[in-house]
């Protein structure tokens, strides 16, 4: 502990000499009674001050929360010696706030003492926290000298973002071999009816649509029997573009996609797909496509790392490992286009082949135009490039869906699933 | 503020002399005047300063007016200790710290045994200097001593400081 003076001790020191000296100018012993209040405490203060023995604990209620949560912390400490004034302030990192209690208390110990300081934390944005960054200041009895100490206790908070409501997802175009929830184009054993077929030997008894075939029994026709669609699962690869993002109030661009890709990544496993993350940006992370509960967990604690790092190298594609990208995978990237490397990396892709939709965090709501003209015109010219850069991904056949936080995702979705229906994959 | 009031004034109305009345009066203006500027604006060393020239008050009043020993000293360094000590405390509730509960009946507890055993010290040091033969020698020692013994508190502050 690093121990230092209070500045009443140089204070006082200085009243009591000046009072002693007066006391010896004037001649009159009176003034070296003034002098007493302060020279006493300071030769018996300083003399009785001893440097604390503390030890310190950091409790957290548990290690993952939802984002508008609250968590309980727990501050315990011991001491074998009287301790007066303890000061103990807890760090809060950005995105955590005091829910109930204070992070910075007081506390008096006595002979062999414990206190447990509970406060309550409030999650207000996800993210990884570590927590336990404790600044101490113990103080003596008349508050002549503090000791000081910054201790870390790190642990661990993962603030996990709150799901969006999503009803429906972005069928993929192609599915796999493994059954899953998603009715495939292809024909085959399944529950979904697909079509009629004439009866080829080697048909089940149980798939002839006996009604059908009574139809055209008049016709001379065959056995008529029932084709179906089985069930099978995509692979989904979420795209998250971490290049830049827009920021204004506290709020990105990056916290609405990491939000938004949270919730599909959710929702596709719970449907038994295969799904991966690729975090294209200043760093590229990824991970390859998997399914159950634990890939869930994997993604999200991915995204939570997910941060802008300002890059000027060039990336594209390429650098992604193939087997992150799996053919006829469904890509959907989450992006805000603001940078031309994810641009050209989702242009790259689609003319891959990959099946891509693409949702749109709008940067617009956090740009204001300018006051004067040519910022407003700059601002114009802005909107239509980025309406000119929607057009382009559309001719391809690529579906943009633009989404702000005052809509929900469902709704954006809805607009993909609409393009989609009618698309043409176009040549690229 | 309230005890450097009372005391500012009572020292001004204490003196006999017109003059001095007016000088102390003025002295204690500006002594609430610092006091009042330290509290508001933060200025932990404008409280040494308003008690200094609180202090000043009195040693003019010693210095001008009154050759017998003056009962009044023990007072006066109380007054002056809880203006201090007061004046520190206010500075150190600024800070956003929660205390818990009791901690400033505690401190003030300690605060009125400070001035408790302030005033018994000064009456003792009073009756000390009044049974010795008073004046010459004995006072100069006393305070040689005395002045001795801050330079020496001065020093081992200095050297807790750089710690």
């Amino acid at each position: 502990m690093t121990s230092s003076a209070s500045p009443r001790v140089t204070a006082y020191a200085a009243l009591a000499a000046l009072f002693l000296l007066s006391a010896l100018a004037v001649r009159r012993p009176e003034l070296a009674v003034l002098a007493l209040p302060f020279a006493l405490p300071l030769a018996i203060g300083l003399h009785l001050s001893r440097e604390p023995d503390l030890r310190i604990w950091l409790r957290l209620e548990r290690e993952r929360a939802l984002e508008q949560d609250e968590v309980a912390v727990e501050l315990v400490v011991t001491s074998e010696r009287p301790v007066e004034r303890l000061e103990l302030l807890l760090v809060l990192p950005d995105g955590l706030e005091v829910a109930s209690g204070a992070s910075t208390v007081s506390v008096r110990l006595g002979w062999n003492d414990e206190r447990t300081i509970e406060l309550r934390l409030l999650c207000m944005r996800w993210g990884g926290y570590e927590i336990g960054d404790i600044r101490l200041r113990v103080r003596d009895r008349l508050g002549l000298v503090a000791w000081e100490q910054q201790l870390d206790r790190k642990t661990l908070l993962r603030v996990y973002p709150l799901p969006e409501t999503l009803r429906r997802i972005v069928p993929p175009v192609a599915t796999q071999p493994s059954t899953g929830n998603e009715v495939a184009r292809q024909k085959g054993e399944g529950v979904e009816f697909a079509d009629l077929r004439d009866f080829a030997p080697g048909d089940r008894v149980r798939s002839i649509n006996w009604r059908a075939s009574a139809r055209r029994a008049g016709l001379g026709s065959e056995l008529v029997v029932n084709e179906r669609s089985p069930e099978r699962n995509a692979d989904v690869i979420l795209f998250l573009d971490t290049f830049a993002d827009a920021r204004a109030g506290g709020r990105s661009t990056l916290e609405l996609a990491v939000r938004a890709t949270s919730t599909l990544a959710s929702r596709y496993l719970e449907r038994r797909d295969r799904v991966g993350l690729v975090s294209f940006g200043g760093i590229l992370r990824w991970l390859t496509p998997g399914m159950g509960l634990t890939q869930r967990y994997r993604i999200v604690d991915a995204l939570l790392e997910s941060e802008i790092v300002f890059n000027y190298a060039w990336k594209d594609v390429s650098i992604i490992p193939a087997r992150t990208l799996p053919p006829q995978a469904l890509v959907l990237a989450v992006t805000p286009l603001l940078d031309d490397r994810a641009v050209k990396a989702l242009v790259d892709l689609r003319a891959r082949g990959y099946d891509l939709a693409i949702v749109e965090v709008s940067p617009v709501p956090f740009a204001v135009p300018g006051e004067n003209e040519v910022d407003a015109l700059a601002y114009r010219l802005w909107l239509l490039r980025r309406r000119e850069l929607r057009s382009r991904y559309e001719r391809l056949g690529v579906a943009v869906a633009s989404w702000s936080d005052d809509a929900s995702l469902d709704a954006v979705l809805e607009g993909v699933r609409a393009f989609r229906r009618h698309a043409r994959l176009a040549r690229v | 503020m309230l005890v450097a009031a009372s005391l500012g004034g009572w020292l001004a109305l204490g003196a006999d002399e017109e003059i001095l009345v007016r000088a102390n009066a003025a002295a204690g203006l500006t002594a609430l005047l610092v006091l009042a500027a330290g509290l508001t604006l933060r200025i932990a060393p404008a409280l040494p300063v308003a008690v200094a020239i609180l202090g000043s008050e009195y040693v003019a009043l010693l210095g001008f007016e009154g050759e017998a020993l003056d009962t009044r000293a023990p007072v006066v360094a109380a007054a002056l200790l809880a203006i201090a000590e007061l004046g520190y405390w206010s500075l150190e509730l600024r800070r956003p710290v929660a205390d818990e509960a009791g901690t400033s009946l505690r401190r003030l507890g300690l605060l009125a045994a400070q001035l408790v055993g302030v005033l018994a010290l000064g009456v003792v040091v009073l009756v000390l200097v009044e049974a010795v033969a008073t004046g010459g020698p004995a006072v100069d020692l006393l305070g040689a001593v005395a002045a001795v013994g801050a330079v020496a508190l001065l020093a081992l502050a200095a050297r807790r400081t750089g710690h």
